[in-house]
């Protein structure tokens, strides 16, 4: 059996504030972030980020209430992982929608030859961060295994609402309406 | 800060539309290279990643 150890007030403190910042502040901005571009493409992020997110906070609340060495380490480490879950389920399931849409609206529509370039790269480009989020879910614990931060998980999706917003509007529009519509009576 | 890309693409967006959820891919037994063809034998059971393809991703990265 271990000695238990209690950490100082100050070290709770550190360690409370920067667990705040990394994994209740900035999943929830990645959140907010992904909601707003779920609006565009009239979809609705997964509860399971929702409930993740929630789980993250109790631990934090959780880690906030105790002096004890080893239960910080396992509150911290349930903060972390709660919030990679509700982060990596939010970016993989638009990721997906949009490789749909894409995918889609590149054997329906005809486009010019560069706008038709641009949208295959970016397809193939979301296919990939999408296999590659997936594959680093299997691999426990090691983030490292895959260098895409939040920040670049949104660039990607700005991107390609870059690219529709310059050449293919009323297309876009036209698509995602129609695709809602379908949905709504199939279902 | 989280970005409002409902403002910057604001001609994008297509107002009283049906929002549907998404389903968390976990939850569909979403493992790698998942199929989501009824007729895969796989689908939901475990990872099915093409032969040699983990250990030769493994050994790149």
């Amino acid at each position: 059996m271990g000695r238990l150890r209690l950490v100082s007030e100050y070290e709770k403190d550190v360690i409370c504030e920067n667990v705040y910042h990394d994994g209740i502040v900035q999943t929830y901005d990645f959140l907010i972030s992904c909601e707003s571009f779920a609006n565009i493409i009239g979809e609705m992020l997964p509860e399971t980020c929702y409930t993740n997110f929630r789980d993250c906070i109790f631990h934090y609340w959780k880690l906030y209430r105790t002096f004890e060495n080893t239960e910080i380490d396992k509150q911290l480490f349930a903060v972390i992982e709660h919030s990679k879950r509700a982060k990596t389920d939010a970016s993989v399931a638009l990721m997906k929608e949009c490789e749909i849409i894409l995918g889609e609206l590149l054997v329906e529509k005809s486009f010019s030859e560069e706008l038709e370039r641009r949208l295959i790269k970016m397809h193939d480009k979301i296919a990939n961060v999408e296999m590659h989020l997936r594959m680093s879910g299997m691999m426990i614990g090691e983030s490292s295994f895959f260098c895409l931060d939040d920040e670049q998980i949104l660039d990607l999706f700005d991107e390609m609402l870059r690219i529709f917003n310059e050449d293919a509007i009323d297309i876009f529009k036209e698509h995602v309406r129609k695709r809602k519509m379908n949905s709504y009576n199939n279902n | 800060m989280a970005r409002k890309f409902e403002e910057k693409y604001s001609a994008l967006v297509c107002v009283d539309l049906p929002k549907k959820r998404l389903k968390s891919v976990e939850n569909r037994g979403g493992y790698l290279f998942m199929d989501e063809k009824k007729s895969d034998p796989w689908v939901g059971k475990k990872p099915h990643a093409p032969n040699g393809f983990v250990e030769k991703y493994c050994k790149e990265h």
